[in-house]
């Protein structure tokens, strides 16, 4: 799923989780955690540590992953209420990559119903905003502030494509048919197969 | 001690940020840094792996703590490679994206902050392409030059002889676009 050229792939796996550590790691006390007093990372520690780093550990059993707080009970409470409201830019940019990458460890299909129904909600008045012509610029404001990075993209994406789409219509340089066409029915193609070509006589 | 792949993420988040023109200076400094951080890690590595050698024991005996470290270690370097590789990558990808835009000649303030690797990527990206579209070797076109479609979707022809029958249909239309289109 993950792209190795993919630049924002790249920062959504710098997202930290906490980790506990079933072994303990010889030599990388003080690497993982500054005020740590001895060399070695003991049994039983719990860090932070990003993504990236999680997902061969978790799968030896070394580690035991925990989800950041913003899938936990309270997010989901607001995000029931009014999936509009949650600020997920702030909690977390990648919001859906990051549980995505959790949902590999874990397998765990609440999360994957939380990610899937937060997205729907949050879709459809992403969408109308995106594509509507009226849209107020502060609604347009407000919105993109509360978006994680992932629904930025799409929010972009339609207004890009709602843009174009105007500039389209608004052309003045109608193509015409030609005059020799207007008695055509396009609708049968196979018309223009049985044209012959003229024989030269 | 090294920091997890913390300094390769600045590259990234810089090219993650780039506008749509442009190309920021190359941090070779920090590149440097990284280059450095991998060392360690490899260093590192290889001290586990020879305590482990030392004591005589074969790798599914290996401590617990150990392989974890080891784990870590394997996986910094990989990250580590993979976020240098994402920095140079999508640099270059702006680089080629100038020649089709800007042209063959390089802006001096976008030579200035370009690493001499890249410089010569471009002079030889310059060089392919330019081979490509040389009559001789290549197609003979500059492709440079129209990026985008016409607007209008007819073409003008000349009628080389009479053939008394007016059948410039669909089908007409469709080979003049297969041929000139």
């Amino acid at each position: 799923m993950a792209d190795y050229w993919n630049i924002h792939d790249m920062l959504a796996e710098e997202e930290k989780v906490t980790a506990y550590f079933n072994v303990g790691s010889t030599g990388l006390g003080r690497a993982f955690d500054p005020s740590c007093d001895d060399e070695d990372l003991k049994e039983g520690a719990k860090l932070e540590i990003p993504l990236w780093l999680t997902k061969d550990l978790a799968s030896r059993g070394m580690i035991k992953v925990e989800r950041p707080s913003y899938y936990g009970p309270r997010v989901k409470n607001d995000l029931q209420a009014d999936p509009r409201c949650v600020n997920l830019g702030e909690k977390s940019p990648y919001f859906y990559d990051v549980g995505l990458r959790l949902l590999e460890v874990s397998h765990d299909p609440k999360l994957a119903e939380l990610l899937n129904l937060t997205f729907q909600r949050r879709y459809q008045q992403l969408l109308i905003a995106a594509l509507s012509v009226q849209a107020d610029t502060k609604d347009i404001t407000r919105l993109q502030r509360v978006l994680s990075a992932e629904e930025k993209k799409l929010f972009d994406d339609g207004r890009l494509s709602r843009s174009s789409f105007e500039s389209w219509r608004e052309t003045t340089d109608v193509c015409s048919v030609a005059p020799q066409t207007t008695g055509m029915k396009r609708s049968q193609p196979n018309v223009s197969q049985r044209v012959v070509a003229p024989r030269l006589s | 001690m090294a920091v997890f792949g913390k300094t390769a993420v600045q590259l990234v988040q810089e090219v993650a940020n780039m506008d749509g023109e442009g190309l920021p200076s190359f941090k070779e400094d920090v590149v440097k840094k990284v280059l450095d951080e991998v060392d360690e890690h490899h260093k590192a590595l290889l001290n586990i792996l020879s305590t482990v050698q030392d004591a005589g024991l074969e790798w599914n005996q290996m401590e617990a703590n150990d392989a974890n470290a080891l784990m870590v270690h394997h996986e910094s370097l990989l990250r580590n490679k993979r976020l240098l590789l994402g920095y140079v990558n999508a640099r270059m990808n702006r680089i080629k994206k100038t020649r089709w835009h800007k042209g063959r000649a390089l802006q001096p303030e976008l030579k200035e902050r370009m690493a001499p690797t890249e410089q010569q990527f471009f002079r030889e990206y310059d060089k392919l392409l330019m081979e490509y579209q040389d009559p001789r070797t290549g197609v003979g076109i500059d492709l440079t030059l129209d990026m985008t479609p016409p607007k209008d979707h007819k073409i003008e022809v000349r009628v080389m002889a009479r053939t008394g029958f007016p059948v410039i249909l669909m089908m007409a239309q469709r080979l003049a676009v297969a041929m000139f289109g």
